[in-house]
């Protein structure tokens, strides 16, 4: 039974995921910046897959979703074992990026194509990025995870009067704020010169030691509070949601 | 039937309404929760400078309620709305400087002076520098003064003991009416309604408070603190009379220009006199020459006042390291600076991360972490490896602690120095310092692909390697500059270039051999204007160079003839005894013309290397003194040295009034202060009355024999310690010419003035050094100025002097 719906869950997201853990190990194996604490691209590969793996294992086309619903295990072991699956992924990828620097391969590639001369000094100075990466995936999956789960669990509601436009101006409200925020980071990207300017406040690759509580504080310890609720939130919301055939 | 069954109305079914447990909520909370935790955070670190309710309410209340409501109602979609409009509010309105109570107004003295510069208010010492203090603190702890003090410097409203700034109530109060601040007459009048005046003292010397003009026009006065450093910088006038006091303790117990024996006391007490001393080293030495005739001197200084023996222990190291730690984490402004060098086609903050090269600003520390050697390894790794792995960013100490480590590279530590380096992107000069093969695959790979390094240009990247200061590193520089230098479009910047790169490798330690360097540069694929300059700076040693005698010019097209002072002993040693000197000057110059050896020789004459006490310097003089005539040339050279100071100096002190402009010379302005000051000699930096020419002198002196000749020497004679010069001007008295005889009384009398000035300097260097008297007792007595209706006024010099002790009575308590 587990394994239907493992399955399930790797014909869902496999498409999408292999060729980005193929990007992902081939930037980790020929990056020739040393790989950092907080490492911007490589957490960006992190938010990435964790939101795109939760959100191809959760999300169900509305054919699919009365057919699991109606067979004979469980909603909360459909939650819990797709929940499984995905940090299975997850756990996956760490490891074999944790090998990859750990074991030596990234330093041989280096070395051998790029004659990179950081390299044996920082070898095992690189397996730090790994916070960062694994916080931003576990983050984003446990929070697409969520939401989804909660979309599904609140269901279509109609709304009328003021709730009607409440929830249109929320929406509004939203929107803008997306809008806005891209505008104003292109802004500031702009205006600053970006890469062109290196300017010590905003570059990225100027990273003190200092910011390493704040970023267990506001990333680490939510993400790890999520890993542990969100497998309880989801299985109540799965045994309880309403399901339209 | 069925009709009476069916109800007539039709009850609504009301959808029913979820539950949302707990489990849900606290997994809401748990998403939202980074959002408030950056919020709070923002808002948190406001506390600084008091409590904003906007800033409390946007970035805590609402938050928190925000939360709350998302927890009990589960609304999560407003609740995140509501939470991102914060972000938003707190955007626009946190961290807004508003105007506030008074009392939590702060005082910020960390910048105007040294470290630990004592802070006086309306005559009480409220803490030292630096320090901050809240106005009502302040008000709480000194009296209300009513009227302005007396000041015992005042020009102008320049230069005053007491002044307004950096805060007073009244002006806080009437910042509406800070237009008229502009008018030099409205800001006396403004002072004068002053309530709270300051003063500062740094060991024993009171400071006088230069305020900057342009600072004191645009002050904002509503602001929630005050800078000191913005408005006001503080200035010794005891420093300049301190310096030339220990100058001339120096050149007195001295040989020469090469050989300091300075006393115990003279050490000790340069050495506790802290900031006050500093730039008098600065001054001493202005030359490589006479920098390294003072290093043992400096270097006894330096263990002194750090207390480190010769050779130093590995506790004293600790103790030192822990001291610059501990005092670059507390300490206003950082003794170690890096030395921007300007990267082509970047701005100015981007110098700092390529063109870094760590600089010591206080020249004694400098020394003493030089003075440390190997027993420092133990420590300062230690102390590396836990600043390295706590600092906040990029901290001072860590700062210091790379200054420290480029001095003390040592291989074990290069692996570390690595990982830093990977994390931070500073310290690359010190990385580079390293000896250790690894590092030059490392500043290859930094050259072609690192980060920071792979967007510049070349010139950029050849800039930012003139730093590099490593043997190892040569090659790869040279390459690379070879490679890179044709590819720099602008001939100016290549000629540059290569100049510094030249200069940098005059020095024969590092460079020992300068013809295989000419050849690189000769075949060097770049213009030939930006291979000459470079070129002819390897023929011609540097103007720094100890050994260099430069003629000059005597004819245009000729380049310019100098000659080494070494290679001229070297010679004069193996001549043999008939040669004549100019015969040698000739041979060393390769140029028998006349004119030219006799400018030589005058040239030689003009240098000071004939105050020296040493054989080679007396050997070469007695080779001069054989040939007729010659010698005269130095007679000639020396007087000129001599008469700039000597004439002004000893009228005065007949007069017994010496100027002391020097003690008065504030930065950024210079003020005169010429009445009622009698004291000290006024002297040009590095030279003083007490500098002796050597006694073998004399000899040549009593084998004069004619009256011009003895006319010439006699000033000189003021000059040679001891009898025989005093009596061999009593013998010339005896002369019919009375331009001679004019001349040796002069002479005699200045020479009797010379011996009591040397000990009116001795007094006063021992008072001071036993603490019976202060710095500031050292000025001389000042008029004290009194606050007259609009301004300050000068009150009469008889009562200035009683008023004068009032103000140090005043001022102590």
């Amino acid at each position: 039974m587990n394994r239907v719906i493992c399955l399930l869950s790797l014909r869902e997201s496999a498409i999408w995921i292999f060729p980005l853990l193929c990007f992902l190990f081939a930037w980790v194996l020929l990056s020739t910046a040393p790989l950092r604490y907080y490492d911007p691209a490589l957490t960006l590969f992190g938010v990435i897959l964790g939101g795109l793996l939760a959100f191809r294992i959760f999300r169900d086309s509305p054919g699919v979703r009365p057919f699991l619903f109606s067979r004979a295990f469980s909603p909360s072991r459909l939650f819990t074992v797709r929940w499984l699956f995905g940090m299975g992924v997850l756990a996956s990828v760490w490891l074999v990026v944790a090998i990859l620097i750990g074991l030596g391969i990234r330093q041989s590639v280096q070395t051998s194509l790029f004659v990179n001369g950081w390299y044996p000094m920082i070898r095992f100075m690189e397996l730090q990025c790994l916070f960062g990466f694994i916080t931003a995936s576990l983050l984003f999956y446990q929070g697409t995870a969520f939401f989804l789960t909660l979309y599904y669990f609140e269901g279509r509601r109609r709304f009328k009067g003021w709730t009607r436009v409440g929830r249109i101006l929320l929406t509004v409200f939203s929107s803008l704020y997306v809008i806005l925020g891209a505008v104003g980071l292109g802004a500031v990207l702009i205006t600053t010169g970006f890469y062109d300017n290196f300017d010590n406040t905003l570059h990225p690759l100027t990273l003190s030691y200092g910011t390493v509580p704040t970023l267990v504080v506001v990333f680490a310890v939510p993400a790890l509070v999520q890993t542990l609720l969100v497998p309880f939130a989801g299985r109540y919301c799965y045994k309880n949601q309403e399901i339209e055939s | 039937m069925n009709d009476n069954i069916v109800p007539s109305k039709v009850p609504t079914m009301k959808p029913a309404k979820k539950r949302f447990p707990w489990a849900l909520r606290l997994t809401l909370l748990a998403v939202v929760s980074p959002l408030f935790v950056v919020l709070a955070s923002s808002a948190w670190e406001t506390r600084h400078h008091g409590f904003d309710p906007l800033e409390c309410f946007a970035g805590l209340v609402i938050p928190l309620a925000t939360l709350a409501y998302i927890f009990i109602k589960g609304h999560w979609r407003l609740g995140l709305v509501t939470m991102l409009s914060c972000f938003v509010l707190y955007g626009f309105f946190g961290n807004n400087e508003n105007e506030r109570n008074d009392d939590q107004v702060k005082i910020d003295l960390r910048y105007p002076g040294p470290v630990g510069t004592e802070v006086y208010c309306n005559g009480v010492k409220i803490g030292e520098v630096p320090m901050e203090i809240r106005v009502g603190e302040l008000k709480a702890k000194v009296p209300v003064w009513t009227a302005p003090p007396e000041q015992r410097w005042y020009v102008g409203g320049d230069v005053p003991v007491y002044t307004w700034i950096p805060w007073d109530h009244f002006i806080r109060t009437r910042y509406d009416a800070r237009g008229i601040l502009g008018d030099a007459e409205e800001i006396r009048r403004f002072d004068a309604r002053s309530e709270f005046w300051w003063s500062f003292r740094y060991k024993g010397s009171t400071a006088i408070g230069c305020k900057t003009n342009n600072d004191v026009n645009s002050m904002d006065f509503d602001r929630t603190s005050f800078e000191a450093s913005g408005a006001l910088s503080l200035f010794f006038p005891t420093r300049y009379l301190l310096h030339d006091l220990l100058l001339a303790e120096l050149r007195a117990d001295s040989k020469g220009r090469k050989e300091w024996n300075p006393s115990p006391e003279w050490i000790d007490f340069t050495a506790h006199r802290g900031q006050l001393v500093d730039q008098f080293f600065e001054q001493l030495a202005p030359g490589v020459r006479e920098i390294k005739s003072y290093d043992p001197l400096l270097n006894a200084v330096a263990r002194k006042r750090h207390g480190l023996s010769q050779p130093a222990t590995v506790e004293e190291c600790e103790r030192l390291l822990r001291d610059i730690v501990e005092t670059e984490k507390t300490q206003s402004r950082s003794r170690f600076s890096t030395d921007h060098i300007y990267v082509y086609g970047l701005d100015s903050n981007n110098t700092a991360i390529f063109g870094e090269s760590y600089i010591c600003s206080d020249a004694i520390l400098g020394r003493a972490i030089r003075q440390m050697g190997d027993a420092c390894r133990e420590p300062l790794l230690r102390y590396c490896r836990e600043e390295f792995a706590k600092d906040d960013d990029y901290s001072p100490e860590t700062h210091a602690l790379l200054a420290v480590l480029k001095e003390y590279p040592f291989p074990e530590f290069f692996d570390e120095m690595v990982r830093f380096y990977a994390m931070q992107y500073k310290g690359f000069s010190t990385l580079t310092a390293f000896d250790d093969p690894r590092v030059v695959p490392l500043v290859a790979t930094f050259l072609r692909q690192a980060p920071l390094f792979r967007d510049l240009s070349e010139g950029a990247k050849c800039q930012a390697l003139l730093v590099v200061d490593n043997p190892l590193l040569e090659p790869l520089i040279r390459d690379y500059f070879a490679r890179n230098l044709p590819e720099i479009r602008r001939e100016e910047n290549v000629s540059d270039l290569l100049q510094v790169f030249t200069i940098n490798r005059l020095n024969p330690e590092k460079t020992p051999d300068r013809d295989e360097l000419t050849r690189w540069i000769g075949k060097l694929r770049v213009k030939g204007t930006a291979k000459v300059a470079a070129l002819e700076m390897l023929k011609t040693p540097p103007e720094s160079d100890p050994d260099r005698i430069v003629l000059p010019i005597v004819n245009e097209d000729r380049e310019l003839p100098w000659f080494s002072w070494q290679e001229l002993v070297r010679r004069v040693k193996d001549a043999p005894a008939d040669k004549e000197f100019s015969s040698i000057i000739a041979e060393l110059l390769n140029d028998s013309d006349p004119e030219v050896v006799r400018m030589a020789i005058f040239q030689l004459a003009q240098t000071q290397r004939f105050l020296d006490e040493d054989a080679d310097t007396e050997m070469v003089f007695r080779k001069i003194c054989q040939e007729k005539g010659s010698w005269l040339n130095i007679l000639v050279g020396m007087s000129n040295q001599f008469h700039l100071y000597s004439m002004e100096t000893f009228t005065n002190h007949r007069n017994g009034r010496v100027t002391i402009q020097r003690a008065f010379q504030v930065p950024g302005s210079y003020v005169l202060v010429r009445q009622d000051n009698t004291y000290l000699s006024e002297q040009s930096p590095g030279t003083t009355i007490h500098q002796r020419i050597p006694r073998y002198f004399t000899d040549f002196f009593a084998e004069l024999e004619k009256p011009e000749e003895r006319l010439m020497a006699a000033p000189l004679l003021v000059y040679v310690a001891g009898p025989e010069a005093a009596a061999l001007l009593e013998s010339w008295k005896e002369t019919d010419h009375k331009r001679l005889r004019a001349a040796v009384l002069s002479a005699q009398e200045s020479h009797a003035a010379r011996d009591a000035i040397r000990l009116h300097h001795r007094e006063l260097f021992e008072k001071l050094h036993e603490n019976k008297i202060t710095p500031d007792d050292i000025l001389p007595a000042a008029s004290v100025f009194v606050w007259e209706g609009n301004d300050y006024v000068k009150k009469a010099v008889e009562e200035a002097t009683q008023t004068s002790t009032d103000l140090h009575l005043h001022a102590d308590n």
